[in-house]
C-alpha cells in the first residue's frame, strides 16, 4: 500500500506543526502545503507549495486535505475539498456558524468523502482509559465535569485573528469546543440547557468566558477559559466528579492525573484502565469514620439499614469494598503526547479510506454537535453583556 | 464584667453544637434554650422553653441565638429586636428579600448588636485571604470557583433541608456562604447571575449551579451538590489571580497551595497564612499551608471567635461586629437571583438538522 497524499491548508504555526507530527509516518506522505503568506513557504523543495488553496484542491497528487487555517474559513474550503474529491481533516472548530457547519455535514454526506474534525484529545491514552470507566459506569454516574483552563496570551497581540470574532468564533467556539467534545465522549447524556457568560477586557478583547451546560439526568458542565496569563503560568485541569469517585487531570493536553474512589474488586482491576496507575492509598470502607456532619444534620435513619460495604447517595445504594487514592500519567513531554494524538487521528482516518467499515474514533457530526453548545453558549453570553452593562 | 446570658432559639444539633463550642466561654452563659419536642431528661439549669416567645421575653437573656430552619428566622429575629435583645441569626438571613429587609428595618437605630452566622469569616485562613485580595500582592482576582460535593447521607426524604419553603433550597440555605466569602474578596459588586439547578426527583434539588459576574470582571461559579457518600465529601475553593493561583480545602478550610508570581520582599501577606511553607522557584514560589487541627475544632473555635466578636460588640458600644445584616441581605440578593434564575433559566438547545439525537 502506497502511503496517502496529504495537503495542508494554512501553513501558519498549527499548520507546520502538523507536518512536524506527521513527517516520518510510513501512512502518509505530505505532499503539499497552501498559504497566502510567501514567507511560510516550506524549506523542503519536493513539497508542492501554492499561495491559493483552491489550487492545492486541483493538484491530483493530495488524497486528503488537512485544513488550518482561521475557523471562519472553514467551512468553505472543506466544502471545495470535498466537492474535489478530496478526504479532509478539519482543525477545529468545525465552523464558526451553524449553517455554515451544516454544509460541510451536507456536503460530506452527498460526495462520499471522509471528513473529521481534530478532535486530538480523543486519541490522548489518558481520555480513552477515562472515555471507557466513565461509559462503563466504573464509578456510577457522572454528575460534574469543570474545566479550568487559564491560558497565555503572551503570544496573542491585540491584532491576531484570535481576539477577532468574526474570524475566529470567539473563546467559546475556536477553544471550548475541545472540552465541550470531551464531555460527549465520556458521557452520551442529552444538553438541555446552556447558558455564558463573558468578560471583555477594556480594549474589547473578550479574554474571559465561562459556560454552563446542562444534562440530563443531573450531569453539569463547567467551562471556564480565560487568556489573560503569562506563558509559563498556564494552568488547565478538569475535574471530573462521579457518583463515586472524582478524578483531576491535569494539562489541556492532560499528561497526568488522580483519583479518589470508592470501588469494589472489579472497578478496583477497571481503573488499571488508566496509564500508569499507581494505587497511594486504599483504605477498607469499614475502617473510614464519618467527618461530613458537624452540623448533625438529621438522623441517620436510612443508613441504620444499609449493610457493611453498602454505601448510599442520590438515593442509590451501592456496593464498594475500598477507597482508593491513586495517580496515573503518561509516561511523554506534552509534545510528544500532542505530536502521538495527532499522528493516532490521523491513521484512524486514513484506515477508513481502505476499510469503509471501520468507524474513526471522531466524526464530521462530533464537531457540529460541540459546535452547537459552543455557537448557543456564546451567544448567550453576549447577552449576558448586554445586561451587564444595563 | 457580667456574664452575657444566651438563649439559643431551635435546639437541634446544630444548636447543640453551638453550646457545646461555647461552653468554653467564660464571658457567656447559655441560660436558656428553646425547642418544640422536649427530650426527656431536661437540661440542668438550662430553661427550656417549647414555645420560642417565651424565651424571648425571658428577662434575663441579653443575646438570641437564632438556629431554627432558615423561613423562621425574621420573625423569630423581628420579635428578639422588639423585645431588646441582641441577636445572632444562623445563616441565611431569612428565605426572601423582603422578609430580610425586615429585619433590617426592625434593627435600624436600635441599641442592639444584630449579626449574621458567617462562621467561615473567623477562620483563620479565610482572614489571611481576604487579607491578601485587598492587599493586591497577587494582583486582580479573576476568579473565585466553588466546588462543594456534599453528603447525602444525613438528609432524609422527610428532612427539612429538602422543602424549598422551608428551608429557600441550596442556594439560600447553603450557597450563601460562600457568595458572602467572595463578597469579601473583592471591591466588585455583582453584575450578572446566571443560574441552574438538578431535580433529582420533583422534591429533592439536589445540584445547583450559578456563575456571577462582578463589575470589574471577577467571575464566581458556586457548584454545591447534596448527592455523595459521606465518604466522598469535598470541597474546594479554587482563586486564581493575574499573578497567583491558590486553592484550599475543606467547607471549613482547613488546608490549601499556591502558586504566586512574586518577590521574595512582597510575601508578607501570603506567609499571614497559618503554617505556611514556601519553596521559591525560579520566576515564583509554591507554598503550602494549613491548620494542623481537627474540623471539629477548627469549627467550634470559628464559634467561639464570632461570639466573642459580638460580646465585644455588645460591652463596647462603637465596635462592630465583623458580619453585618447588610452583609447578609447582600449575600441573600445573589442567592435569590440565581435560584430565580435556575428556575426561569430555560435556554432550549438548538436542534440542527445535521446534529444526532
Amino acid at each position: 500500500m502506497s502511503a496517502y497524499r496529504v495537503g495542508i491548508i494554512g501553513y501558519g504555526g498549527f499548520g507546520q506543526f502538523l507536518h512536524h507530527a506527521w513527517a516520518g509516518m510510513s501512512e502518509v506522505t505530505i505532499t503539499a502545503v497552501a498559504d497566502q503568506n510567501p514567507v511560510n513557504r516550506p524549506r523542503d523543495e519536493r513539497i508542492k507549495f501554492y499561495q491559493h488553496w483552491e489550487e492545492l484542491l486541483r493538484d491530483q497528487g493530495v488524497d486528503l486535505v488537512a485544513i488550518a487555517t482561521p475557523p471562519a474559513t472553514h467551512a468553505a474550503i472543506a466544502c471545495a475539498a470535498l466537492e474535489a474529491g478530496k478526504h479532509v481533516l478539519i482543525e477545529k472548530p468545525l465552523a464558526t456558524t451553524i449553517a455554515d457547519a451544516e454544509r460541510v455535514v451536507e456536503t460530506q454526506r452527498r460526495t462520499g468523502g471522509l471528513a473529521a474534525v481534530d478532535y486530538m484529545l480523543r486519541y490522548n491514552p489518558l481520555v480513552v482509559g477515562l472515555a471507557e470507566l466513565s461509559r462503563e459506569k466504573i464509578l456510577g454516574e457522572l454528575r460534574r465535569v469543570v474545566v479550568e483552563n487559564y491560558a497565555q496570551d503572551e503570544v496573542l497581540p491585540p491584532e491576531h485573528w484570535f481576539w477577532r470574532r468574526e474570524i475566529s468564533g470567539g473563546i467559546l467556539i475556536e477553544h471550548a469546543v475541545h472540552f465541550i467534545d470531551l464531555v460527549h465522549l465520556l458521557s452520551e447524556r442529552t444538553p438541555t440547557l446552556i447558558q455564558g457568560v463573558t468578560h471583555q477586557r477594556s480594549s474589547g478583547q473578550e479574554d474571559i468566558v465561562c459556560a454552563n451546560v446542562v444534562y440530563d439526568n443531573g450531569l453539569i458542565a463547567t467551562h471556564y477559559h480565560s487568556f489573560t496569563r503569562p506563558g509559563f503560568f498556564e494552568r488547565t485541569t478538569i475535574r471530573l466528579g462521579f457518583d463515586l469517585g472524582e478524578i483531576e487531570l491535569e494539562g489541556w493536553i492532560p499528561l497526568r492525573g488522580h483519583l479518589r474512589a470508592l470501588v469494589d474488586d472489579k472497578a478496583g482491576a477497571e481503573l488499571q484502565k488508566l496509564p500508569g496507575l499507581r494505587v497511594v492509598e486504599a483504605r477498607d470502607v469499614a475502617e473510614l469514620v464519618d467527618e461530613s456532619r458537624p452540623e448533625g444534620w438529621g438522623n441517620t435513619s436510612t443508613e441504620a439499614l444499609l449493610s457493611r460495604g453498602q454505601v448510599q447517595c442520590r438515593g442509590i445504594t451501592y456496593q464498594v469494598e475500598r477507597q482508593v487514592q491513586a495517580e496515573f500519567g503518561l509516561n511523554a513531554s506534552k509534545q510528544e503526547a500532542y505530536t502521538a494524538s495527532l499522528r493516532a487521528l490521523l491513521v484512524d482516518l486514513i484506515k477508513q479510506i481502505s476499510d469503509p467499515s471501520h468507524r474513526p474514533k471522531v466524526s464530521l457530526e462530533d464537531g457540529l454537535k460541540s459546535l452547537v453548545i459552543a455557537v448557543q453558549a456564546a451567544a448567550t453570553a453576549q447577552r449576558s453583556l448586554y445586561d451587564a452593562a444595563d | 464584667m457580667p456574664q452575657i446570658k444566651v438563649g439559643i432559639i431551635g435546639y437541634g444539633a446544630f444548636g447543640r453544637f453551638l453550646h457545646q463550642a461555647w461552653e468554653k466561654l467564660p464571658d457567656l452563659a447559655v441560660t436558656a434554650v428553646s425547642k418544640r419536642r422536649l427530650q426527656p431528661g431536661g437540661l440542668g439549669a438550662i430553661k427550656v422553653y417549647p414555645h420560642w416567645p417565651d424565651l424571648i421575653n425571658d428577662p434575663a437573656i441579653d443575646l438570641v441565638v437564632i438556629a431554627t430552619p432558615p423561613n423562621l428566622h425574621a420573625e423569630i429575629a423581628c420579635a428578639a429586636l422588639k423585645a431588646s435583645k441582641h441577636i445572632l441569626i444562623e445563616k441565611p438571613l431569612a428565605t426572601t428579600i423582603s422578609a430580610a429587609e425586615q429585619i433590617i428595618r426592625t434593627a435600624e437605630g436600635l441599641p442592639l448588636v444584630a449579626s449574621v452566622n458567617f462562621i467561615l469569616r473567623y477562620n483563620p485562613i479565610v482572614e489571611a485571604l481576604i487579607a491578601i485580595c485587598h492587599s493586591g500582592v497577587l494582583g486582580q482576582l479573576r476568579r473565585f470557583a466553588v466546588e462543594n460535593y456534599a453528603s447525602d447521607s444525613g438528609l432524609p426524604l422527610d428532612h427539612w433541608f429538602w422543602d424549598q419553603e422551608v428551608s429557600g433550597g441550596i442556594f439560600i440555605e447553603h450557597a450563601v456562604h460562600f457568595i458572602d466569602l467572595a463578597n469579601q474578596l473583592t471591591d466588585q459588586h455583582p453584575v450578572a447571575v446566571t443560574a441552574f439547578a438538578h431535580r433529582r426527583n420533583p422534591r429533592q434539588e439536589d445540584q445547583v449551579l450559578a456563575s456571577v459576574l462582578y463589575s470589574g470582571g471577577l467571575m464566581a461559579t458556586h457548584y454545591h451538590h447534596f448527592a455523595r457518600p459521606h465518604h466522598l465529601e469535598e470541597t474546594s475553593i479554587r482563586l486564581s489571580f493575574d499573578r497567583g493561583q491558590i486553592e484550599i480545602s475543606g467547607w471549613i478550610p482547613l488546608a490549601g497551595k499556591l502558586v504566586a508570581m512574586v518577590d521574595p520582599d512582597e510575601i508578607g501577606p501570603l506567609a499571614a497564612l497559618p503554617g505556611f511553607k514556601a519553596t521559591a522557584e525560579p520566576g515564583h514560589l509554591t507554598a503550602t499551608f494549613g491548620i494542623n487541627r481537627s474540623k471539629e475544632e477548627i469549627y467550634a473555635d470559628c464559634a467561639r471567635a464570632l461570639m466573642m466578636d459580638l460580646i465585644t460588640a455588645i460591652r463596647r458600644p462603637g465596635h462592630r461586629p465583623r458580619v453585618t445584616l447588610a452583609d447578609g441581605l447582600s449575600s441573600l440578593l445573589t442567592a435569590v437571583q440565581a435560584r430565580e434564575a435556575s428556575r426561569q433559566g430555560s435556554h432550549p438547545v438548538v436542534r440542527t438538522n445535521g446534529a444526532p439525537g
